[in-house]
């Protein structure tokens, strides 16, 4: 059966929000205040990877992630898709800007042969997504880093219970 | 990454101008400036047209201007009389004590200061680091009795004071003045080689005076994180299973026990300019910490506020690279913590 996910209006408006506010303090300066050379090369790199940040998050907004039990794909503009037999790691990461590592979010990276499809935890049914992206790599003897077991069980998903449940 | 960096970019901007207003504010809060005090000995030097001068100085300066124009003038983001001439511009600023530009001031002491305290760091660094591991994994052996009393010396023993202790030893028992980072009539001279030898002669004192706390202090910490690494489950199964000793030492547990040091780079690059100011104080050097200190007590605004935005933005670059090094090494939740989403 087929599952769809798309991120939440509240995680892409937010996305949205730091992509122009990003381009705004880093390109408007670039632009309005005639800045030295060594400033002008910050401010540059840093306008540069606001708009990559921006084209992300449009792209983001455009595509959704669907699973079945073929693989999963990434449906939208410069989609990717990965077929679970050519599944070849499956990395969860988990970043958070403040000292105690608190209030973050996490990442969640499929590589297959090809391609790798990179999801962030803003999506609705991330946990789903891991649960069975774990369990397709336990199928075929994927071994997961530790550091992706924890977080997986800081997901609430039981690394025994996604082996278990495959045949 | 992308987002973790453009979040993190996104925090460091606001923080560098929050920076920069608090620096202004600071340079400003003791009465008066440099300007009124100079103008106030030219009084009591009976000097009748101080007063027009004043005036005079006050409005080249910018000093008659509200306190907010001052302030968007000096960072650049507001226009002068000649247009845009701020920090963001390259443009330091004017020191009212030394009558001429900022950027020419500060010469080649930003050079000589980042020489000397990035020899002490990679001095620390190549004396801690085997040092550290070596204690870590002898612990309680005599030499890691012996090493452990040293450390505590080294940490315990002020740098000024050994700087005084070592200047008097070299005076009275060689008959060496150790002090400055270079024979004097080198000088405000341009560079050359024979002035690179000079330096090079100089600097190893200070290097030592400088780099012995933070050696002591590093052996410490370096014992304690890999000492708390080797005791982890992986190690002991690792062993079990027969993995060579340096080999596995070498790929988890060391690496490991340096996300400390990683995490302090932040720490580091704001050290490497004014991590020395007494010692340099003490020993004569010709480097950036006695001009500060000189500028905050003259009330030079310019000069210390470009020196201290400096100092800020080179923590801000420290913490931001020590943060993505982070992020990049060891993206893991802290399970206490929690994650929510």
């Amino acid at each position: 059966m087929k599952r769809s996910y798309r991120y939440t209006r509240g995680a892409m408006a937010a996305q949205h929000a730091r992509g122009a506010a990003g381009l705004a303090l880093t390109a408007g300066p670039l632009a309005l205040l005639h800045p030295a050379p060594a400033v002008a090369l910050a401010l540059g790199a840093g306008a540069a990877l606001f708009l990559v940040y921006c084209a992300r998050s449009v792209l983001r907004h455009l595509t959704r992630i669907e699973l079945d039990e073929a693989g999963v794909a990434a449906r939208g503009p410069f989609g990717a898709a990965i077929r679970w037999e050519e599944l070849r790691s499956v990395r969860l990461d988990y970043y958070a800007m403040q000292r105690d590592r608190s209030g973050g979010w996490m990442q969640l990276v499929l590589r297959g042969a090809r391609r790798s499809i990179s999801i962030d935890s803003g999506i609705i049914g991330f946990a789903d997504i891991a649960l069975t992206a774990a369990r397709e790599a336990a199928r075929r003897g994927r071994a997961l880093d530790e550091r992706t077991q924890a977080h997986l069980v800081a997901l609430g998903i039981r690394l025994d219970a996604a082996a278990d449940a495959a045949p | 990454m992308l987002s973790y960096t453009a979040r993190r970019i996104l925090i460091m901007i606001p923080t560098l101008l929050v920076i920069s207003f608090l620096t202004f504010v600071i340079i400003r809060l003791p009465p008066g400036d440099y300007l009124t005090n100079r103008i106030a000995e030219l009084k009591s030097e009976g000097d009748t047209a101080a007063l027009e001068k004043a005036a005079f100085l006050r409005h080249q300066y910018g000093l008659d201007r509200p306190f907010i124009v001052q302030y968007a003038t000096w960072v650049g983001l507001w226009p002068g009389d000649h247009g845009f001439s701020g920090l963001l511009q390259g443009d330091w600023g004017w020191s009212f004590e030394y009558d001429m530009p900022v950027k020419q001031v500060v010469g080649d002491r930003l050079m000589l200061t980042f020489i000397l305290n990035l020899t002490t760091i990679l001095f620390t660094w190549a004396v801690a680091f085997p040092i550290g591991v070596y204690a870590a994994t002898h612990q309680y052996s005599w030499s890691d009795h012996g090493l452990t009393l040293l450390g505590y010396l080294g940490l315990a023993t002020p740098n000024f004071l050994l700087a005084l202790v070592l200047m008097y030893l070299a005076n009275v028992h060689f008959g060496l003045s150790i002090g400055g980072i270079m024979d004097p009539h080198y000088l405000g001279r341009p560079w050359s080689w024979d002035k690179a030898r000079s330096v090079l002669q100089h600097l190893w004192i200070p290097v030592i005076v400088i780099g012995t706390s933070g050696t002591a202090g590093m052996i410490r910490r370096l014992r304690a994180n890999l000492l708390d690494e080797l005791q982890k489950q992986y190690v002991v199964t690792a062993r079990a299973r027969g993995m060579p000793p340096f080999r596995l030492l070498v790929k988890y547990p060391l690496r490991m026990a340096l996300n400390p040091f990683i995490a302090d780079i932040g720490n580091l690059l704001p050290s490497v300019i004014s991590g020395s100011a007494i010692v340099s104080v003490v020993l004569s050097l010709q480097t950036a910490g006695p001009m500060l200190l000189e500028a905050l007590r003259s009330l030079d605004q310019y000069l210390a506020g470009s020196f201290l935005m400096f100092l800020s933005l080179l923590t801000v670059i420290g913490m931001f690279i020590s943060d993505l090094l982070l992020a990049a090494l060891d993206p893991r939740i802290r399970l206490s913590g929690g994650a929510t989403k």
